[in-house]
């Protein structure tokens, strides 16, 4: 193991140029239809797009959902962003995602990610976590958790994002 | 394990340096976490010192890499543990790369080699996940494979040895899975589909028991149906094990059965959904005789709800996979706004049911003889048949019961308010000391049950522009166990940066009054971009972590916290 610290040094010096996620990767997630989605498509036709990862029993996450749901329309009519909800709720609770939403009134395009292959590729910790793409779907931003206002910061970046201006990491 | 690893990170380095020309270069990304606890005696919670650590400071940290340019990906993960922290268990002690992978994904082949988690179905014959703050990893080490021959039809395989703390299971594992979704193939059009699917695992392990001969290959199977319409979804699937006798089961010679069944219906507000599971015997595990968390090879969704908050989640529930039957319902219905019961911004209800019991068991022991003539010194579990049990018929134990009713509403443009009503019927031998049915019928003894009542008011109250106050109220009732439970929670946000939190849960129903004391806590945590500190000091309450089928006591516990992850 002692290998592994000087070789994890000169592994990270060599891509030192090219740190951090910048696309989605080609992970397969499905849709509540039971329809594949290879992750990578995943784009708003140049507009902004909100990804944002939880599940039923994450209640920061219902609340940053349902506080985005409160401006969604004025957000959607001012720069076009839309946002998708990628649930990691496994078996144990996947079945009931769509009822879940329907109960929320949410009007985002909801994902499933039921093993947390995504959620893994993308190393997110813990949820709630927050993706900003850009219109070309790159990764320009990434926010973990959620305290009450945080939406006020992400339609900031996002109103940013629309007009093409770029945003600090 | 050292030198493969090695190999493989040379081999990711030459590459990079290979390609040094190249304007792509790939993108490397990751995640770090690291928690760390300073532990101080308290002679209130833990008088006979049992659960306070030597080490007096513990820490735990994870780091991610991950690799990838076009088509290809690749990762490492390392973990340390200094040592294992109070709670976790006691294999993770240690340090090292417990994870790592390269995958290559072009056009319909998806190929993996190294560590991988992959999940046939609902889980019934093949799940390995990652868990980390309950101690979960039972990742496979070995090869994936995935390959859709056309559109709509996934074929994956794998084979591989599961993790086992910082070392392996001594079971190999070998999956097949095909998964066939209908729409796409047969170019259906509408809202409309059908998707069918079958696995195949088994896993070997050597056998040399001196009095049983075991089974060396033990195999599962499983097929599953889900048909979704705009409105419905039913979702069935059933499994079948051949006999493996193991330490989970007093090595039993019985064939194991799973069914899980999830149904749903939403349309216009109106949330339902039906679930019903039963599982006869059906633990799988890579290995016969293991610690109670590791080296599960399947997974049995518990069709009950995870409760979040504090208090309820006390009593929290774990699938019984040695044998248990249930079902779960819950409605929602979001009556509109501007009706009688939405007012202004609109009602969320919800009212949920779950319950499990035992199954009908007749037993069927195995008679010892005495070694002289052929009389009957005994008869035992171990080596029998087990036992026989009517497929719909309800055994004499009650282990788990769940009845809530939530209310959820948006009072005004600075206040939102969630009640929650909760009522459980807890077989606290059962599910937290691990007593099987035949403990009970073997002495003729009953399991102790818990019968708990619970409520939770959350109020959260948007002082200014990303000034908000967040205050939880829980109560829980019960004149069993530790008995009657008080909760504040007052959490003060500044967004998008801040928290401040404290919460007092105060035990004071407690039977021995000694121990009717205040776990007082208090916690700030602040963001920066992607990385999050939070400090904190408190007085931690025992609590239940529950998971893969076994429930965990996670002892009290007094002291600093401090915790930091970052994503880069």
């Amino acid at each position: 193991m002692k290998l592994y610290i000087p070789l994890t040094l000169a592994f990270l010096f060599a891509t030192s140029l090219a740190i951090a996620q910048d696309k989605m990767p080609a992970i397969k997630i499905k849709d509540l239809n039971g329809n594949q989605v290879d992750a990578s498509t995943l784009s708003n036709n140049g507009k902004p797009l909100v990804i944002s990862f939880w599940a039923t029993w994450c209640k920061p996450c219902v609340r940053e959902l349902n506080a985005i749901k409160d401006q969604y329309i004025d957000w959607e009519e001012e720069t076009g962003v839309k946002v998708i909800a990628i649930s990691i709720d496994d078996s144990r609770n996947s079945a009931k995602v769509k009822p879940f939403i329907t109960g929320q009134g949410w009007e985002y395009r909801v994902l499933l990610d039921e093993n947390s292959e995504l959620r893994r590729a993308l190393n997110v910790n813990n949820i709630p976590h927050t993706f900003l793409l850009d219109g070309k779907g790159n990764i320009v931003w990434q926010h973990n958790g959620y305290i009450p206002g945080d939406e006020d910061h992400l339609y900031e970046l996002v109103t940013q994002v629309a007009t093409g201006k770029k945003i600090e990491k | 394990m050292k030198k493969i690893f090695t190999g493989f990170n040379l081999l990711v380095c030459s590459f990079l340096l290979a390609q040094n020309n190249s304007s792509d270069l790939g993108t490397i990304s990751g995640n770090f976490q690291s928690d760390f606890q300073y532990y101080i005696r308290d002679t209130l919670i833990d008088p006979s010192g049992e659960a306070d650590p030597d080490e007096r400071m513990l820490g735990t940290g994870f780091l991610n890499l991950t690799y990838s340019r076009g088509n290809f990906i690749a990762g490492i993960r390392y973990e340390n543990y200094q040592n294992q922290r109070v709670g976790l268990p006691a294999g993770y002690n240690s340090e090292g790369i417990t994870y790592r992978y390269a995958r290559f994904i072009k056009d319909r082949f998806d190929v993996t080699v190294g560590n991988f988690y992959e999940q046939f179905g609902s889980g019934l014959t093949l799940r390995t996940y990652e868990e980390r703050g309950l101690g979960i990893d039972n990742n496979l080490d070995g090869i994936r494979m995935a390959y859709q021959p056309a559109d709509g039809v996934t074929l994956k395989a794998v084979i591989g040895r599961q993790r086992n703390y910082f070392d392996k299971g001594a079971g190999l594992v070998r999956g097949f899975d095909a998964e066939w979704s209908l729409k796409p193939t047969l170019g259906w059009t509408g809202n409309t589909n059908l998707i069918i699917g079958g696995s195949f695992v088994s896993k070997f392990e050597a056998a040399n028991d001196p009095e049983l001969n075991l089974p060396e290959n033990v195999g599962t199977g499983a097929i599953r149906v889900n048909l979704i319409t705009g409105d419905f979804n039913i979702f069935g699937e059933y499994a079948y094990k051949s006999t493996d006798p193991n330490s989970f089961n007093d090595y039993i010679f019985k064939p194991g059965e799973g069914i899980y069944i999830a149904t749903s219906y939403a349309n216009n507000g109106l949330g339902v959904s039906l679930g019903f599971k039963r599982y006869d015997n059906f633990f799988f595990k890579s290995q016969r005789e293991s610690d109670l968390q590791q080296l599960f090879i399947n997974y049995l969704p518990s069709l009950t709800t995870l409760h979040t908050y504090t208090l309820p989640a006390l009593y929290s529930f774990n699938t019984q996979g040695n044998g248990e039957m249930g079902f779960q319902g819950e409605v929602s219905y979001n009556f509109k706004r501007n009706t009688l019961f939405g007012g202004k911004y609109g009602t969320l209800v919800t009212v949920s049911y779950a319950n499990s019991y035992s199954l009908d068991k007749d037993y069927k022991l195995r008679p010892r003889y005495s070694r002289a003539d052929t009389t009957i010194i005994d008869s035992v579990l171990r080596g029998s048949q087990g036992y026989s049990s009517s497929f719909l018929g309800r055994g004499p134990y009650t282990y788990f019961q769940d009845l809530h009713i939530e209310f959820k509403k948006k009072l005004s443009k600075k206040w939102k308010a969630t009640a929650t009503y909760y009522n459980f019927v807890y077989n606290n031998s059962t599910l937290i000391k691990g007593a099987s049915d035949y403990d009970y019928e073997s002495v003729g003894s009953e399991p102790d049950i818990f019968f708990v009542n619970a409520g939770v008011l959350e109020l959260l109250y948007k002082i200014k522009s990303r000034h908000a106050l967040r205050t939880e109220i829980q109560g829980l009732f019960t004149e069993q166990d530790r008995g009657n439970w008080a909760l504040l929670l007052m959490e003060y946000s500044i967004a998008p940066s801040w928290f401040f939190a404290i919460q007092d849960a105060y035990n004071y129903g407690n039977p021995d009054e000694d121990l009717q004391i205040h776990y007082i806590s208090a916690n700030v945590g602040y963001s920066f971009g992607t990385t999050r500190f939070q400090m904190g000091y408190g007085r931690q309450q025992q609590g239940v972590f529950c998971v893969g089928g076994i429930c965990r006591i996670v002892p009290a516990s007094n002291g600093f916290t401090f915790g930091v992850t970052t994503n880069f």
